[in-house]
């Protein structure tokens, strides 16, 4: 098994003239859960299609566990749960899955087991004749799931898996991946919810205009810095000015304000300087930076 | 299972559930009945002239005449079928994003956009074939007279209905499903037009309107099978609109037949080459 499960280089997208993905470099390692982030408008929904071999690049190059994009004979280790993925809905589970068991290739046999398996694991066992037209969208989406695990697959691609699934759906479709982590599978995971991302992830990258503006490991990326939380009165703008020229100020809204701080040792400093210009601060606090901060702040940083 | 075969089979699932298919299967049953009918009662109250020595002669050339004007409403009925319910082959699943489970898998694109054209092909001819026959069963029925070479008749519009059904999924993979199914219908109605001038310019001997049905045939052979399908029901001595109202007149010649089949190959392979380089 290779070293990296996705990898891409330089990888290029240009509808027209309009870049949708303008250089595109990825290192997924294999048997990790990895979260790809960005805005709306980002590429990444382009960028997953052309790993899939649904859109092609306009240029750069990739592989697919240790296999070239493209390169065939890897479909058949590959899963893929699409964001807008209309299903053929006279069909009912158990023959909508027997399909996409057919064109994975699998056996009768196989497949009489697995869709036993994967109906048991998506939690649709009691559905399994119904017409997917009856289903509810998160039993879509989880029958969705379904298929894409099916064949047992090394690397799986879940663009959106939670959009529309409750709270229970959800922690279902976290069991799931943890489970699919747990087999030392890949996991390429495109999602807008960053409390799911943060929840089971091991590594994201953020892209903005196609390109990767941070990545890292989760515990990497949330350590390097912390946030401080400040509640001030008489905060004048020059004294802004000056805490700005030393730290990164991420929010100020009615006397609160936020600092970004790479050295905790930093609160006193941050704290006397406030005091000595005359501000009266009520409240400072300091905690971690959540997943959210980082995707807020990376994509304000890069100009979205 | 091999892939295309998967795929064929999805479609002919799908396409017999499409309303378009029901509509023609509908229409085409009303159709039958009223033809049943309408022959049963033309030959219960047929009074053979006088001048006919042989009464079976003239018995078997209203028959002929019939089925013959039958067939040419299960031409155009094959046609509709095939190319509504192909029309959205490729471009109403890309509009639906419903491939993008599909392409990722194991498979190659022309795969499915061959397996599209099998299961389409087959369910087009499918009909055509049925309604062929039937026609034929219901002359014998009520008319007694039994054209065997009717049979072929059936075989070349079920080609015919193999040729619209790949020609359109192959508009499919170009165009969207509502502008491809206009798009072939014009081809057909092109074709058909050339077919009449081609017969009006052999009566009057006239090779330029000739050589625009030729050129029109090319385009699209819809006619000339059409017109195969006609002639080899082998009553043309017998029905003087054995060919429709301005056909009978010249039969196209067996390259025609050779040029559908390379026009359904050519067809397949602008279809394929064209899907392979799709962006879903």
């Amino acid at each position: 098994m290779p070293e990296l499960a996705v990898t891409t280089h330089q990888l290029r997208k240009v509808y027209g003239t309009v870049p949708a993905v303008a250089s595109l470099d990825l290192a997924v390692p294999t048997g990790e859960i990895f979260g790809f982030l960005g805005p709306n408008g980002a590429g990444k929904s382009t960028c997953v299609k052309m790993l899939l071999g649904l859109v092609f690049p306009t240029g750069g190059d990739g592989t697919l566990l240790g296999a070239p994009l493209g390169d065939h004979r890897i479909k058949a280790k590959i899963g893929f749960l699409p964001e807008h993925f209309r299903f053929h809905e006279w069909f009912t589970a158990r023959e909508f899955l027997n399909f996409h068991g057919q064109l994975y290739g699998m056996s009768a046999k196989q497949r009489k087991q697995r869709i036993a398996d994967v109906l048991a694991l998506v939690n649709l066992e009691r559905a399994a004749a119904q017409q997917l037209r009856t289903f509810s969208k998160g039993m879509l989406q989880r029958i969705g799931i379904a298929q894409a695990v099916l064949h047992d697959p090394e690397l799986v691609f879940l663009d959106e898996p939670t959009s529309a699934l409750d709270p229970i759906g959800r922690r279902l479709v976290r069991d799931i991946i943890r489970q699919l982590k747990a087999e030392k599978k890949t996991v390429f995971l495109n999602s807008h919810l960053l409390s799911e991302v943060e929840a089971v992830c091991d590594r994201v990258a953020i892209i903005q205009r196609g390109e990767v503006v941070r990545d890292g490991t989760l515990d990497e990326l949330l350590a390097a810095q912390r946030l401080l939380d400040v509640q001030a009165q008489d905060l004048r703008e020059d004294v802004l000015e000056r805490v700005q020229a030393r730290w990164e100020l991420t929010a100020y809204e009615d006397n609160r304000l936020t600092l970004a701080l790479t050295d905790p040792a930093d609160v006193p400093h941050v704290v006397s300087l406030l005091v000595t210009a005359g501000a009266a601060v009520h409240h400072v606090a300091l905690r971690q930076e959540s997943l959210e901060d980082l995707f807020v702040r990376t994509v304000d940083d890069t100009g979205a | 299972m091999l892939p295309i075969l998967v795929i064929a089979k999805l479609t002919l699932q799908e396409g017999v559930r499409k309303k378009a298919v029901l509509g023609g299967v509908l229409l085409a049953a009303a159709f039958l009945a009223l033809y049943g009918l309408g022959m049963y009662f033309v030959m219960r109250d047929l009074t053979v002239p006088e001048r006919f020595v042989n009464p079976d002669v003239f018995r078997d050339a209203v028959s002929g005449q019939l089925l013959a004007a039958a067939l040419n409403v299960a031409g155009m009925l094959t046609a509709l079928v095939a190319i509504f319910t192909s029309a959205g082959a490729i471009a109403t699943e890309v509009e639906q994003n419903t491939l993008h489970a599909i392409i990722p898998k194991p498979l190659m694109r022309w795969q499915v956009l061959v397996g599209k054209c099998c299961g389409l092909g087959a369910m087009s001819a499918t009909f055509a074939i049925v309604i062929t026959v039937t026609l034929l069963m219901l002359t014998w029925l009520f008319a007694g007279f039994f054209s065997w070479s009717g049979l072929q008749s059936a075989l070349l519009l079920g080609l015919l209905g193999v040729l619209l059904a790949c020609v359109t999924v192959c508009a499919s993979t170009l165009l969207s499903t509502l502008t491809a199914g206009v798009t072939i219908i014009m081809l057909y109605g092109l074709a058909m037009v050339g077919g009449m001038v081609e017969q009006l310019g052999v009566l009057l001997d006239n090779q330029v309107m000739q050589n625009i049905g030729i050129i029109a045939s090319l385009l699209l052979p819809s006619d000339a099978l059409w017109r195969m399908a006609a002639q080899r029901l082998n009553v043309q001595e017998l029905a003087i609109l054995a060919g429709g109202p301005f056909e009978g007149f010249s039969q196209p010649s067996a390259i025609m037949l050779a040029w559908a089949l390379v026009y359904i190959t050519l067809a397949v392979l602008l279809g394929v080459r064209v899907f392979g380089r799709k962006d879903l």
